[in-house]
């Protein structure tokens, strides 16, 4: 719903927990559940002996307790980063279809580029987009801001006279929103393949045969060979589609496997956040991350790495942040003026 | 109805995260961490009287929480008095894209925190079931256990309320 948006962006947002701190609430429910009198503070005395619990049930939950309490003074065993990836997909492939009649994906575009002067500039703009299953589409995209990326970089802008960076809001008043994709393919996968909503919906769950299905659409006079066909289908799969959380956990699975791709633990996104990654094999210069969730699963961005003067290494020169994904009744309201931003079909 | 503790496990898995969010927005950290947890624990022990017909298991986990922060509406409004005083803290990961969010919608959390603490508690739960959970009119009522209407009228007044309190249009 977007009538109050502007509280969540606005009000002060709390650090996500760290999975310790998740496991400790959960052992915690599963101890207070089972009955136990030695409960926390805060659920005292709200009568927690009346619990009655089948013999399997509390075997279950104690068993829960036994995996999820590291002893102390007891090392975990290392997990590999392709073990978090699998945990990752295994965690999505757990979520419930989203219901509602539209699917959001809105996303924050980030852009560091040398165009003009010898400083970078960061450009930041954001991206709407929403299918609905009756078809309808809508996309909008504003550019945010503009400004150099770096504490030297503002130096060398200043000393140019600090000119006015553009695009961003207010820079061009007439035109603050408009389409950056074309409505009509927003579900286009590839060249000669757009899938329907159903369609895309329908896609297998499974790593090997979802690999049979994408490359089944691939024509053979395509001019993506049979593997990039497959890594550029499965990373729109998971980014740009509203595929099921069964077939994006599937799309994992079947990119770790194929030649060239990497699984790294030890990738940030632009906003500072750790991800179990998907790193694509380098096309050109350039090398695509799929930063994804290990809690979750789902995917926090998308971002290129390629070597680009004025930038440090490891630092994207383009990135795409996931700031909503998913189902609801909510009705997309296209901003006022907003030409071409709707399509129904 | 969810009775086996490990399909209660995956509710945990999927929605213990967002509920200590809306928690954590609306009352601190220091309360939420445990209100969070007694959400689950209350959950889990009205597991079997769960009913899917009267909505889904998300607005159900939100309405618990609801009812959890009416016990501490004063730590609510003291939060929000404090954050209209100094605005927020600075460990808010101060993007500069919030900041520029900020300006551009001409709401500061320092005015909007003392809106908030000016509407009534039934406003506010309304409201920012709305705003943080995402929930729909249909998904509030079945939170609180209100008629569709009451959410639609909390929300008109709320949103006369604020547009009144920030100049803008909410």
């Amino acid at each position: 719903m977007k009538e109050f948006e502007f509280i969540d962006r606005v009000m002060p947002d709390v650090p996500p927990p760290s999975p310790a701190q998740v496991a400790a609430v959960r052992a915690r429910i599963a101890t207070e559940a089972a009955g136990s009198r030695r409960a926390a503070p805060a659920a005292r005395g709200r009568g927690w002996r009346g619990v009655v619990l089948a013999a399997a049930a509390v075997a279950l939950v104690i068993a829960a307790i036994v995996v999820m309490v590291p002893r102390t003074g007891v090392r975990q065993v290392a997990a590999t980063p392709e073990r978090l990836l699998e945990l990752a997909a295994a965690k999505l492939a757990a979520q419930p279809q989203g219901a509602g009649r539209y699917w959001r994906l809105e996303t924050e575009e980030i852009l560091r580029s040398k165009d003009e002067g010898d400083y970078t500039v960061e450009n930041r703009g954001r991206d709407v987009l929403v299918i609905g299953r009756d078809n309808s589409r809508y996309t909008w995209f504003e550019s945010v801001s503009a400004k150099p990326y770096s504490t030297e970089d503002t130096e060398a802008w200043k000393r140019s006279g600090s000119p006015r960076l553009c695009p961003a809001r207010g820079c061009d008043k007439n035109l603050r929103f408009y389409p950056r994709r074309d409505p009509e393919h927003v579900l286009a996968l590839a060249d000669g393949w757009e899938p329907t909503v159903k369609e895309v919906l329908a896609l297998p769950r499974e790593a090997k045969a979802l690999k049979a299905e994408l490359l089944r659409h691939r024509s053979a006079s395509s001019e993506l060979s049979p593997d990039d066909w497959v890594l550029q289908t499965g990373a729109r799969l998971v980014r740009d589609v509203p595929a099921a959380p069964g077939t994006r956990a599937a799309v994992y699975r079947m990119l770790a496997t194929m030649p060239g791709v990497s699984v790294l633990d030890d990738v940030r996104d632009p906003m500072g956040r750790q991800g179990v990654t998907l790193q694509l094999p380098t096309r050109g210069a350039d090398r695509v991350q799929l930063v994804i969730d290990p809690r979750s699963g789902e995917l926090l961005a998308v971002q290129h790495m390629a070597p680009m003067p004025g930038l440090p290494q490891g630092v994207p020169w383009s990135a795409s942040i996931i700031k909503k994904a998913g189902w609801s009744d909510a009705r997309p309201v296209p901003p006022p003026n907003c030409d071409g931003c709707a399509s129904r079909h | 109805m969810i009775t086996a503790p490990d399909a209660f496990e995956a509710v945990f898995d999927a929605h213990y995260e967002e509920i200590r969010r809306y928690l954590g927005r609306r009352v601190g950290l220091d309360v939420a961490e445990d209100l969070a947890a007694e959400t689950f624990l209350i959950a889990f022990r009205r597991r079997e009287t769960f009913d899917p017909s009267f909505g889904e298991i998300r607005p159900w986990l939100y309405g618990i929480a609801t009812n959890l922060i009416g016990r501490h509406r004063r730590t609510e409004l003291r939060r929000y008095r404090a954050l209209a005083r100094t605005g927020p803290p600075p460990d808010d990961d101060g993007l500069d894209q919030q900041v520029v969010d900020r300006l551009t919608a001409g709401v500061t959390v320092e005015r909007l925190a003392k809106a908030l603490a000016r509407l009534t508690a039934g406003e506010r739960d309304v409201v920012l079931l709305v705003a943080y959970g995402g929930l729909s009119y249909a998904e509030v009522a079945s939170a609180l256990r209100v008629a569709e209407g009451t959410v639609a009228s909390r929300l008109s007044r709320a949103r006369t309320k604020l547009r009144g309190a920030l100049g803008m249009e909410a």
